[in-house]
């Protein structure tokens, strides 16, 4: 039985996820880049999983796994009870509006595509705009082009994706960064092994990409 | 493909639970353990309807509730939770008992799901009328020592304080909003929006990181020196003391940022974790203002536990025996109503007895017997009776209907 399972994200957090828990001297021997296993064994009696980022804040919150370590947009849409333990971070990006270029005011009868159908739903009613939200479950920047919606809500790095599809932001919702998270009964009670983990991770999850 | 499982109402509605045989006397033994050391501390069982008019549940946790409107347009809801009955009664029919010690068991609803259920048990007790840290005190000691009671050794209460928690946020410097932030963000147990809104420095930023590291010896000394006394850290104090005179200190540790969803807790709180469950076990607190929404000034203060986690606790850490049947008595043909007699006379001495009623022969008796845990099997016939023991008796005859069934 291990001590602690954590569970990470596959795509792009992986790899700035992975430098932190060797630089805090928890490295995965066995982890192969083209490999489909999904269960590691770490130093310590550390077990780790390598699962879909929108699964973590299920996996953490229903116990399956103590730790997890995941985008704060992944979190907000969840919005599960799972304890936000600490922003690592790296892999910062923000979840914006965005319109097409050049229409800087929003239409009354407003559809918008996007994979964050809660967080929007919420920051269209706090803002008083009724919105129709599509749920899409990616090629978000597409929906404009194709009529499908007037705006999406999407994550932005760069811009280049909203710019090749003639798009502008109109509002940014929330900074995301990645964010170590925590099952609360675990938080309670393997609390001699998880926090000293988690302090661990955070000085060493610093300096990384920004 | 179709089955008859395929037919409308052939399963029940998703999100209720129906529990069979074995699982269902789980519940109900999980249950009756709880009541009774609830009973033994001096706390009455009441009933309580299964539904309220929504204006009672206002200010608690009514938006979870599923709704109706009755014949005369009043709009009704299934109880979503058994602390606004209970403050209901203690304010009017009871309004003159005090201290006033109840206690329950009852199914509870919600039309958001938790886990994946609309419904499930809860079994709690309330304590109204007085207001100190000896009522607290009385009821965390009684919420432990009835898990202790069930036969758990794994178990651990976080204990907060909602007094200490606004007196440790005005240290660290918040104002009205701020500390309104604070809340929230510790509500939603978001520790990276707390940290922003505290700095770097603050006792409490370092309290809620890892809380269990400190004993409470430890740290009241601390926040004595911090905060200069006060009523809420006189009270705890008092609370910590209480456990340790009852033998019970090593089951808590103080968790400041500990803030329970319902808006209506005054004082002490607290949250109740046991492995392999991965939430709460149950958890309650003080709540001094519950009962003013009725016409009251009571103070109270009380808990509950949710009952499918205590069985899954239970069912890991100490599984409970099993409900043992005594007898299959199984008659000869001819002999049904000699056998119908018999099985009376043991099931009067005490015995669980089950009857044979469809002669399939002594090897079919014998295989269903052992399946479903017979210790023995009569067989009655036509000049004499035979015993097969098939086990050991759950217990000596005589000693009357086993532990649990009331």
């Amino acid at each position: 039985m291990p001590a602690l399972t954590l569970a990470l994200a596959k795509g792009r957090l992986l790899p700035p996820s992975l430098k932190a828990l060797a630089k805090a001297g928890l490295g995965l021997p066995e982890l192969e880049p083209e490999s489909r296993q999904a269960v590691f064994h770490g130093p310590g009696g550390l077990r780790v999983i390598i699962i879909r980022d929108d699964d973590i804040p299920t996996y953490v919150a229903r116990g399956a796994a103590d730790l997890g370590i995941v985008g704060k947009d992944i979190l907000e849409e969840a919005g599960g009870p799972t304890v936000e333990l600490a922003d690592l971070g790296y892999a910062r990006c923000r979840l914006v509006l965005a319109v097409p270029q050049g229409q800087n005011r929003l239409g009354p009868d407003l559809t918008v595509a996007t994979k964050y159908p809660r967080v929007s739903t919420a920051y269209f009613s706090s803002r008083g705009v009724a919105a129709r939200v599509i749920h899409v479950h990616g090629a978000t920047e597409l929906a404009p082009r194709l009529g499908l919606a007037g705006a999406i809500v999407d994550l932005v790095a760069t811009g280049r994706t909203l710019e090749v599809n003639q798009l502008e932001v109109a509002d940014t919702i929330l900074h995301a960064s990645a964010r170590l998270i925590g099952n609360p009964a675990s938080c309670s009670l393997k609390g001699s092994y998880l926090w000293p983990l988690v302090e661990r991770l955070k000085e060493c999850a610093g300096g990384e990409e920004s | 493909m179709s089955g008859p499982g395929d037919a409308a109402g052939a399963q029940p509605p998703d999100g209720f639970a129906e529990l069979l045989p074995g699982e269902a006397a789980c519940h109900r033994r999980v249950e009756d353990l709880l009541l009774g050391s609830f009973r033994r501390w001096g706390y009455d069982e009441v009933i309580t309807p299964s539904c309220e008019h929504y204006h009672t549940l206002a200010g608690t946790c009514g938006e979870e509730a599923f709704k109706f409107v009755d014949h005369r347009g009043r709009i009704l809801a299934l109880r979503p939770d058994v602390t606004p009955s209970i403050a209901r009664l203690a304010a009017t029919r009871l309004a003159g008992v005090s201290p006033l010690r109840l206690c329950y068991r009852a199914q509870v609803f919600r039309s958001q799901q938790q886990e994946g259920w609309h419904e499930w048990g809860q079994a709690g007790a309330e304590l109204v009328g007085p207001g100190g840290p000896g009522a607290d005190g009385e009821i965390l000691a009684l919420a432990l020592q009835s898990l202790q009671e069930l036969g758990l050794d794994s178990f651990q209460a976080a204990v907060g304080h909602r007094g200490l928690l606004e007196a440790l946020l005005e240290a660290a410097g918040l104002g009205h909003q701020g500390q309104a932030r604070a809340l929230d963000a510790l509500r939603r147990r978001d520790l990276v929006t707390l940290k922003s809104l505290l700095g770097s420095g603050s006792l409490l930023g370092k309290l809620v990181a890892h809380p269990a590291r400190w004993s409470a010896g430890q740290l009241l000394p601390e926040l004595e020196n911090q905060l200069g006394g006060g009523t809420a850290l006189m009270e705890i104090h008092a609370i910590f003391a209480m456990l340790e005179a009852a033998g019970l200190s090593h089951r808590a540790y103080l968790d400041l940022g500990l803030v329970r969803g319902p808006a209506y807790y005054t004082g002490m709180v607290f949250d109740i974790y046991a492995p392999p469950v991965r939430r709460a076990l149950g958890g309650g607190g003080r709540y001094d203002r519950l009962l003013q929404a009725f016409g009251s000034s009571r103070p109270a203060t009380g808990f509950s536990f949710d009952v499918p986690a205590l069985v899954q606790a239970v069912k890991e850490q100490c599984p409970l025996q099993a409900g043992g049947r005594d007898y299959y008595v199984v008659p000869v043909p001819g002999r049904e109503q000699a056998a119908f007699a018999c099985a009376v006379r043991l099931r009067r001495r005490g015995y669980t007895v089950e009857l044979a009623l469809d002669p399939s022969g002594v090897e079919n008796a014998l295989a269903w017997a052992r399946d479903r845990g017979f210790a023995r099997v009569l067989l009655v016939g036509n000049s004499e009776n035979s015993e097969v023991v098939l086990a050991s008796m759950s217990r000596p005859p005589g000693q009357g209907r086993p532990a649990g069934i009331h």
